[in-house]
């Protein structure tokens, strides 16, 4: 069962996928389904002894090209659609035991080329409002396959906090004439005490109003509002620096650090947004080496979130770690 | 006066993306991609799986 159930307290869709309950579930290395298929092992969802980077269709997804009807009857109070979309995983190499953060700066590369496929083919359904790109990595944030991959939802409406922040960036744009997140860039760089590691096209930083002890915004210094409008040098400037961040990441407490990475990019509706800059979120839910940061009664109850750090005391940390430290 | 920042690093040229779309027996569809030059630096040495650290042991009470 797989629908859209609108929520009218929070003006928002909720999807249901019951069969997510039934999707595998940390299994032991020898039976990743993400591994290629040995000759002789058993078949994984990969059918070939080695391949560079795949991307496949969800076996358990939440959103689907051609989604049965739902099953409850919706009405003016609880409207209900199909949920309708695409969920695709995206195996970032056909090495078990590696991490996003120890591959090469030309692999990395080569990922994003296969991210910016998939945006420029995903967000050009008529169905696909938004094209979201994104990884959960390390059991504290929930996964349940080790092998390096990411994921990628291509949703059939733009989602709510999404929504929200470009209510924001319009505002702005329409009395300023500016875009938020250039400003906001701008702002971080004039202080440049929260500024974790920047290049000739990036600049990386726990923002002023950071949720999180080590959240971090990826933001270009040129606005450009999805993956597919970077030149050449400018996908190589990403790599490099998700390189050093990451890497950052995993020497922060000495071990490879659980994260959320997620790719924000304009929505593909058909409307225009000359407000939006693209932009990468980072959020490790580690506060300490052994001490997450839960989403509690204030955050989940309320969606107010309490930091217990300031981001001028922990980004000279990540700094440092950026560096090399 | 303070000396002018280094030059950047030059931009390795870029491969060239090629997409191979395979339909599953159960109708998923998986793209196999592959890069022209290939990948030519060797894969980083990793550890066992058994050694492996993501995350570490945490704090039963929320916080």
């Amino acid at each position: 069962m797989s629908e859209l159930r609108w929520n009218p307290l929070l003006g928002e869709w909720t999807i249901t996928a019951t069969r997510r309950q039934e999707r595998t579930f940390l299994p032991p290395a020898d039976y990743c389904p993400l591994c290629p298929t040995r000759p002789g092992a058993f078949e994984t969802e990969i059918p070939t002894p080695a391949f560079d980077i795949v991307v496949f269709e969800n076996r358990f997804p939440s959103l689907q090209a051609s989604p049965p009807s739902p099953t409850v009857e919706g009405n003016d109070l609880y409207p209900v659609r199909p949920a309708q979309g695409v969920c695709e995983v995206v195996v970032y190499t056909d090495r078990h035991a590696t991490t996003l953060a120890e591959e090469s700066v030309e692999r990395i590369r080569r990922l994003i080329l296969v991210w910016r496929d998939r945006f420029a083919e995903l967000g050009a359904r008529d169905e696909v409002a938004y094209v979201y790109i994104f990884e959960n990595k390390g059991e504290a944030i929930g996964v349940t396959l080790h092998h390096p991959h990411g994921q990628i939802y291509a949703y059939p409406f733009i989602p709510p906090r999404i929504a929200r922040k470009l209510t924001q960036a319009q505002r702005h744009w329409n009395a300023t004439g500016r875009d938020l997140l250039g400003d906001v860039l701008a702002e971080e760089q004039r202080d440049g005490r929260r500024i974790v590691c920047e290049n000739e096209a990036f600049v990386a930083f726990i923002p002023f109003f950071a949720r999180l002890p080590y959240e971090t915004l990826l933001v270009p210094r040129r606005q450009v509002a999805a993956i597919t409008d970077f030149d050449a040098g400018e996908r190589w400037r990403l790599a490099e620096i998700l390189k050093t961040l990451l890497t950052g990441y995993d020497r922060l407490f000495g071990f490879s650090l659980p994260y959320i990475m997620a790719l924000h990019q304009r929505p593909t509706d058909g409307e225009d947004y000359p407000y939006v800059r693209f932009h990468m979120e980072f959020l490790p839910p580690h506060r300490t080496a052994d001490k997450l940061k839960y989403l509690a009664g204030s955050e989940s109850g309320a969606g107010a979130f309490i930091n217990d750090t300031i981001p001028e005391a922990t980004a000279p940390r990540l700094r440092d770690c950026c560096a090399g430290g | 006066m303070s000396a002018p920042p280094p030059a950047p690093a030059p931009v390795p040229p870029e491969p060239t993306l090629t997409r191979q779309v395979v339909i599953k027996p159960d109708g998923r569809r998986i793209a196999f991609y592959h890069f022209e030059p290939a990948d030519a630096e060797p894969p980083p040495a990793s550890p066992p799986e058994g050694s492996r650290h993501v995350g570490a042991a945490l704090e039963s009470a929320a916080g």
